[in-house]
């Protein structure tokens, strides 16, 4: 298989440009994602190459691009909905979550709804409180979506090519922070399945799960844990809806420890729903620590790009609840 | 201050020792370059000398221990000096670290959490629910006063007993604890130790010195794709040959030309011929074609296997070779071999002709590519031009490295060896 070094954001693009040349019933609709390429220059030269029929600017108004790519795919075509910041869901919700959630399920099978609404989640830009959130618990809460959150160029492009040809509604996160970060992408077409979680690093002390850029942070952490002789095993779910929940349970069995990492906020947030599902599983008569959540402050994000900083888990928070539990 | 003695390392791939005999106590006084013990390294029994003169002021490794490379075994100083502390840990007797033991047997801290419930893991709780283990007597030692699992795997034995159990390979979870809350201690763990003598059921030893190295050696060499050839030969031309040669040979070196002797001598003139092929050693990043032909041969010991190398075995005559054989396998059974008479063979000849085996397939003695497994030789009714005549034969087995060797070669290696023992003028 030919590898190429390309960055995250590249890796996104390449995708929905292989699906656009490969189904001509695949086209992106979203705010400046035509003429500007993007708010974060995701989609530069595709209005080039695909003509404006395909690469659709729409007005500022979140409600239309859901509402419109609802219809759209629940009309036959493939639509991929770019929202600029993932803040702005909440004024596409109500077609997202009572319309494309729905309608599937409520037409007795008869509707299909393949569409993808991409968005950039998290902090670390200084973009302030309405333009930083990770509001992926929303959205994992509703029957009838998928939710994607990929952490590397490999993984973005794998599991976009998979949600575009999927026939339900899929909300496909993308980590904005880590948009230039380079990986290793194979140049064929691959996808990778919904549900199979993986397994960064392999370690036999404590598991750390973790989602978007803190698998990067995790990552970091183990390395430098590493050198006090402390072996950490670092997941990434990819999809969290559905979640793969076999790998976990396995790791959690092994190593007896699990400490869950994530940008959103503790209260309420996706590792609640982790630490549950792994305390009703039988991982829960290996547990030789209570499961911990590193995760953001409870409050908004601040401005100032030092607070913000403190706001959400960073390298060292992840060093020290480790070294707490093992 | 005291001289530390250190476990020697006397070979490249030597990574541990076993004491076999101290021929000095605590308390005796040795001479710089007095033999001080005996140690067993991988398959060579070797003495060791005082490294200073003076008093043998504590040992620390007894007779049949395995130590490290490098680990100190004994110190050396003068009368009254005191040894280093880390040595005086280890030197604790018996008697202290029972009172030890006596001494964190009660818990020094409890789990008791609110309404009289233990504070545990549920990992902690899945193994004491597994092993019956009352949680109340357990010594926490979690965040808290958290039982963890760590705290219930060590409760059931003392620190001492678990010494013992490890050491006799006692498996501790057949031992009935007789200490506080069921814990079991050092006389639970001798008094297993004494009935397992009378039990049917073995004693493990840990694989130690040669049988580890023979072990652990055995399972590499395994993971060469084997295969073996077998071919008879007829032994006419060797019966002449050796009984020629007896008189002399042993007029001048005392001993007797084996048949083995003579099938190294063939071996080694036929290596020479497939130097390219068979003459080899295979390593992770290639195949070693040999200079040197060094054929080894396999000597069995009353505790394992050794292979003495007889070097450039193509430049010795058959005298020359009886008399190395000889030499070296006297120096095996002794357990005088220095490494480097068992190290750089090309090949091995394994001979079990004396137990009456007829054929087998021995196993290639990694990294070299060929053995050469040898079987008895008997008389046997053989046609030959339409008769029934009466023949010594015998049967060879070359067990061969598949990655290294293809299987036509190594039948043209075989069938030059029955050449060559068929007709011995060829040696000449």
């Amino acid at each position: 298989m030919t590898m190429a070094l390309i960055t995250y954001k590249e890796a996104v693009r390449q995708a929905m440009q292989e699906e656009m040349r490969r189904d001509e019933n695949v086209f992106l609709l979203g705010e400046d994602v035509g003429v500007y390429g993007g708010a974060f220059g995701v989609s530069l030269g595709m209005l080039e190459e695909f003509g404006e029929e395909r690469v659709r600017d729409t007005p500022i108004s979140e409600g239309v691009i859901a509402g419109a790519a609802a219809g759209a795919a629940v009309t036959g075509l493939r639509p991929i909905a770019e929202i600029m910041f993932s803040d702005f869901i909440t004024i596409a919700m109500d077609s997202l979550v009572n319309q494309a959630a729905k309608m599937r399920y409520m037409f007795g099978g008869k509707a299909k709804v393949p569409m993808v609404l991409r968005m950039p989640g998290g902090s670390g830009t200084g973009a302030a409180a309405q333009h930083s959130q990770s509001l992926e618990a929303w959205l994992v809460h509703v029957p009838g979506l998928k939710v994607v959150m990929p952490s590397t160029p490999y993984d973005v492009k794998g599991l976009l090519k998979t949600a575009i040809r999927d026939d339900n509604p899929v909300v496909f996160i993308e980590t904005k922070t880590v948009y230039n970060k380079k990986g290793e992408v194979p140049e064929e077409d691959y996808v990778i399945p919904f549900g199979a979680a993986d397994v960064k690093r392999i370690g036999r002390d404590v598991t750390v799960l973790a989602t978007g850029v803190m698998v990067h942070r995790s990552l970091e952490a183990a390395e430098i844990l590493a050198k006090e002789g402390i072996d950490v095993e670092v997941i990434d779910p990819r999809t969290l809806v559905p979640f793969d929940k076999e790998t976990l349970v396995k790791s959690v069995i092994k190593t007896g420890k699990l400490i869950i990492v994530h940008e959103a906020c503790k209260r309420g947030g996706f590792g609640g729903e982790v630490a549950a599902e792994v305390m009703e599983s039988e991982a829960f008569d290996y547990l030789d620590a209570p499961i911990k959540r590193v995760a953001g402050k409870n409050i908004p994000i601040p401005y100032c790009m030092e607070l913000e900083k403190s706001a959400v888990p960073q390298v060292d928070d992840i060093v020290n609840a480790v070294r707490e539990i093992v | 201050m005291a001289t530390e003695l250190l476990m020697p390392k006397l070979g490249m791939t030597m990574e541990e020792g076993t004491i076999v005999t101290w021929f000095k106590k605590v308390g005796d006084s040795v001479a710089e370059g007095e033999i001080l013990l005996e140690i067993l390294t991988d398959k060579v029994n070797m003495e060791v000398e005082a490294p200073a003169a003076g008093q043998v002021l504590a040992i620390i490794a007894a007779e049949g221990d395995i130590v490290e490379v490098n680990k100190p075994i004994a110190y050396i100083g003068q009368p009254g000096e005191k040894v280093e502390s880390h040595a005086a840990q280890i030197l604790k007797t018996e008697e202290q670290h029972t009172a030890q033991v006596a001494a964190t047997a009660a818990p020094v801290q409890s789990a008791e959490g609110i309404g009289g419930k233990v504070k545990a893991s549920p990992a902690a709780k899945r193994i004491a629910r597994e092993e019956e283990i009352d949680l109340h007597a357990v010594s926490p030692s979690g965040p808290g006063g958290r039982i963890i699992a760590v705290d219930v795997t060590n409760y059931k034995a003392s620190p001492l007993a678990q010494k013992i159990a490890q050491d006799k390979g006692v498996d501790l979870a057949e031992v009935a604890g007789t200490g506080i809350g069921g814990k079991i201690v050092k006389a639970d763990v001798e008094s297993a130790v004494a009935k397992l003598g009378s039990k049917t059921k073995g004693a493990r030893k840990p694989l130690a010195g040669m049988r580890k190295v023979i072990a652990d050696h055995m399972a590499d060499a395994w993971a060469a794709p084997h295969v073996t050839h077998n071919m008879e030969v007829d032994m006419s031309g060797m019966v002449e040959l050796r009984k020629k040669l007896i008189p002399g040979i042993e007029k001048r070196t005392g001993v007797k030309p084996s048949y083995n002797d003579l099938i190294i001598k063939v071996v080694a003139k036929a290596l020479r011929e497939y130097q390219q092929v068979i003459n080899a050693r295979l390593h992770s990043d290639g195949l070693e074609i040999c200079d040197e032909v060094n054929v080894g041969m396999a000597v069995a010991l009353p505790n394992g296997l050794v292979v003495p190398v007889i070097k450039n075995a193509d430049t010795l005559s058959i005298e020359e070779i009886t008399k190395r054989a000889k030499e070296l396998a006297m120096q095996a059974k002794e357990g005088k071999l220095l490494p480097d008479e068992m190290s750089g063979g090309t090949f091995t000849v394994t001979n079990l002709g004396m137990y009456g085996i007829d054929t087998f397939t021995p196993i290639v003695n990694a990294p070299e590519v060929c053995i050469l497994g040898v079987g008895q030789l008997q008389d046997k009714v053989v046609a030959k031009d339409g008769e029934m005549i009466i023949q010594p034969r015998m049967s060879l087995s070359l067990s061969f490295d598949h990655r290294a060797v293809d299987g036509a070669q190594a039948a043209e290696f075989l069938r030059r060896i029955k050449e060559l023992l068929e007709d011995y003028l060829q040696l000449i």
